[in-house]
């Protein structure tokens, strides 16, 4: 095979609301997906310790590397829910709002 | 170390303690094993238990497992208490908190005398002697 | 049901001001997330894989109308206008902002509610039979010990550091409706022989990773050692319970390692310790708390013949469905118990919306006295309908949706939130119910399914109960792939067992057809009054086996 390049982007949850959270090209976070800056493994260890200092600074929870695709969709069906939000089939049929809004929804 | 500066009463006073009277403290692992209690002289007139880490609970029932062998003196609590434990330490019928420098500083003077003060935790229950008064008690008592 | 005094309302009100106070600390930094971790969890405040969960404890799953429309409004207020009804007779919550937690715990704490002990490594919410005070079966109503643990267990300064969460169950029927043989300590309350109430203390029950049966480990206990005793047993847990390892943690395995007999003898040893003078309160209490649940002023008058009523099976065959799968006999004549299935045919197990708590909480009101349950099936009771009422109570119940014919049927599926919101799932379950209730929901039209239950969890730590299901459904993650395992021959009344792995997994699609298989086989094979369990005891794994791979 030959290397191919894998690509991620850094998660967290945002302290304050929970919300799933990510890191931007300028050291931003963001609820917006599409906004997340797409790492190659030459620049991911780098940009997860500025991340990280968010951390430190009371702003986020637990930032960490997701891999992506080269369409930058998540990998792991895990952080897929994360960013889609939860993948129920039938929603509420007396709801009057969305709950399977993630942060990539429209 | 930091040095012990601060000591907490369950009647919400802070003071210093004397530190000559620090250094000759009996200290009881609050992990020992109860059985081992043994080894403590009766006659000390004040111990300290020492929690080794804030998950583990094993400490707070030390001040019962030394009642409970005849000891009378006082027991005090101390290593890794912090503010939001000190009510259940009080109510578990420790005399006293005892906190180092450092750890009055980490969590801020505030912290520890919003801990202290008289209207955080009552518990329903009192188990053994020591302990403040309990829900049940007062409840009853006023009935 | 009972009413707070001013010591309860001020516990709820000093634990949520100090929540506040940690929740600004942590936010100015004073508290880093390991440190403030342990106290979010103590106030039920999770964080899960979109947001944070706050998790309302509804003690032994009693509620009231007021308490339900403050839950619904909280739902539309702070969250998604929904919430989870869970298998602790909780509600969830998965949308709450931390900043906002502390308001939350405000409201909750002004219809005399909280959210406290619901996590953590402590004594969590008492569970009880939903129909507690009101079944025809029901030797003891339970729910004044129950409420009784809830103090005692409140706060209780010595075990709010466990080495592992420890569960109560407490019932007081012969007929199991807690499941108290899979909890940490299970307590059946009974006459004995003098008539005098006692109770049988079961201990080192549990699901998880290392699903066991509770032991009986003291017989008979009388309501005065009652409360010393489970405080021996709890001191014991907590000084030699293991802390090296959290999957060994749980009082079924200091059981299982120490073995029943020297645990007993150091439980009796820590017993006798204990000064009993300081327990002199524990009667008086329960006596004032007992006063509570005397239950309503029933209609005693006995009214026409029930055939004549409304809704008469000829009239009405829906109704008559609904009246014999979700209607459980009373202890009072002329009453009935009316459950609320929150288990639509494709729907999301325990789920309601805020217009749903709504329009149930005015049914209680109007029709059950103004009370609730939350049963751990994850399901709503109407505890106090009389007889006349259960068909404008159908009625009702339709309008909303939530008279699904279907309580105790396969389709009355336990599910946890799986993969779509929890942070230590494997796998989703939700969206796995939802096809296999949709589609079992048409066998059980066809044929009676009472003696099938479909738990489903979403990871190993079995929150759905999936050990003691006859058909337990158990989602993992395969190399990257949703996984789903499949146990056979679990139980989890009175005569509770654990079920037993089929054999390979199979894929999310392939779960409805090999379950539909599996239920098609027994219903082929069962003899007169068989559940699947027994069938399986009976004809053993390799037959099922057979017909569940294809």
């Amino acid at each position: 095979m030959s290397a191919k390049q894998n690509q991620s982007v850094i998660i967290a949850n945002d302290l304050r609301t929970g919300r799933s959270v990510y890191f931007t090209h300028d050291a931003r976070w963001t609820d917006s997906f599409d906004k997340a800056q797409v790492l190659t493994d030459g620049q991911s260890e780098e940009r997860l310790q500025a991340a990280l200092l968010s951390e430190q600074n009371n702003l986020v929870i637990d930032p960490y590397l997701i891999e992506v695709s080269q369409a930058k969709s998540a990998l792991q069906i895990r952080e897929r829910i994360r960013v889609e939000g939860p993948s129920i089939l039938k929603q509420h049929p007396l709801l009057t709002q969305d709950i399977g809004q993630g942060s990539r929804a429209a | 170390m930091s040095e012990i500066t601060h000591l907490l009463r369950n009647d919400g006073t802070v003071s210093q303690p004397d530190q000559q009277s620090l250094e000759l403290l009996t200290r009881i692992d609050g992990e020992l094993d109860p059985s081992d209690l043994g080894t403590v002289s009766l006659s000390e007139d004040t111990v300290m238990v020492v929690f080794n880490g804030v998950a583990d609970g094993r400490g707070f029932s030390q001040a019962k497992a030394l009642r409970d062998i005849g000891y009378t003196g006082k027991i005090y609590a101390g290593g890794y208490i912090n503010p939001d434990q000190l009510s259940s330490a009080f109510q578990a019928g420790f005399d006293g908190v005892l906190v180092t420098e450092q750890r009055w500083q980490d969590y801020g003077e505030d912290s520890w005398q919003a801990a202290l003060s008289p209207a955080v935790g009552l518990s329903y229950i009192k188990t053994h002697s020591n302990q403040l008064d309990s829900i049940w008690q007062a409840r009853h008592n006023r009935l | 049901m009972y009413i707070y005094d001013d010591f309860d309302q001020s516990i709820v009100e000093q634990r949520s001001a100090e929540f506040r106070a940690q929740v600004e600390r942590r936010l100015a930094g004073k508290l880093s997330e390991a440190e403030f971790k342990p106290l979010r969890l103590m106030n039920g405040l999770y964080l899960q894989l979109h947001a944070y969960m706050l998790r309302v404890a509804i003690p032994y799953g009693v509620l009231s109308s007021k308490q339900l429309i403050k839950l619904a409004d909280i739902a539309d207020k702070y969250d998604r206008g929904y919430g989870h009804f869970t298998t602790r007779q909780n509600i969830q919550f998965n949308w709450p902002k931390l900043v906002e937690t502390p308001d939350i715990l405000d409201e909750l704490a002004s219809v005399q509610m909280h959210a406290i002990q619901t996590s953590g490594n402590c004594i969590r919410n008492v569970t009880s039979d939903p129909l507690a005070g009101v079944a025809a079966d029901e030797d003891i109503d339970p729910r004044p010990l129950c409420e009784l643990l809830r103090q005692w267990s409140t706060l209780h300064p010595e075990f709010a550091y466990l080495p592992r969460k420890f569960k109560f169950a407490v019932t007081g029927s012969a007929v199991d409706r807690a499941a108290i043989k899979v909890h940490d300590i299970g307590l059946r309350v009974k006459r004995g022989s003098n008539n005098e109430i006692v109770t049988d203390v079961w201990v080192g029950g549990g699901q998880g990773r290392t699903p066991k049966i509770a032991q009986l480990f003291k017989a008979d206990v009388s309501i005065e050692e009652l409360v010393p005793y489970l405080e021996a047993i709890m001191r014991v847990y907590n000084r030699y319970g293991r802390r090296d390892n959290k999957y060994k943690a749980r009082i079924k395995i200091l059981l299982a390692e120490t073995g029943l007999e020297a645990l007993q003898q150091q439980v009796d040893e820590e017993y006798k310790k204990i000064d009993r003078a300081n327990f002199k309160f524990v009667k008086p209490e329960l006596e004032r708390i007992s006063a509570y649940f005397s239950g309503p002023d029933y209609d005693t008058h006995v009214t026409d013949n029930i055939s004549s009523l409304p809704g008469d099976a000829a009239v009405d065959a829906n109704f008559a469905a609904w009246k014999k799968q979700n209607v459980k006999p009373h202890k009072q004549t002329g009453y009935a118990i009316a459950m609320v299935s929150l288990k639509p045919a494709g729907g999301i197990p325990g789920d309601a919306t805020s217009s749903q708590m709504r329009a149930v909480a005015e049914i209680a009101k109007r029709y059950s006295h103004d009370e609730l349950r939350v049963t751990h099936r994850q399901n709503l009771v109407l505890p106090y309908v009389h007889e006349r009422e259960l068909y404008s109570v159908w009625k009702a119940l339709q309008e909303m949706d939530l008279a699904e014919s279907n309580i105790d049927l396969p389709s009355d599926i336990i599910a946890c939130p799986g993969l779509d919101y929890c942070a230590l799932a494997t796998a989703r379950s939700i969206p796995i119910a939802q096809t296999v209730s949709a589609r079992i929901r048409k066998l059980e039209k066809r044929t009676d399914l009472s003696g099938v239950s479909v738990n489903i969890s979403g990871c190993i730590n079995a929150c759905a109960h999936h050990h003691v299901a006859s058909i337990g459904v158990l989602g993992l993650n395969k190399g990257g792939v949703e996984n789903y395992q499949l146990t056979l021959g679990g139980r989890h009344n009175e005569n509770a067992s654990i079920g037993e792995r089929l054999g390979p997994g199979v894929s999310g699609d392939e779960v409805p057809e090999t379950i539909e298989r599996i239920v098609n086989f027994y219903v082929d094979v069962r003899t007169d009054g068989e559940s699947l369990s027994d069938t399986y005891d009976r004809v053993g794994k390799d037959a099922f086996k057979e017909v569940a791979y294809v």
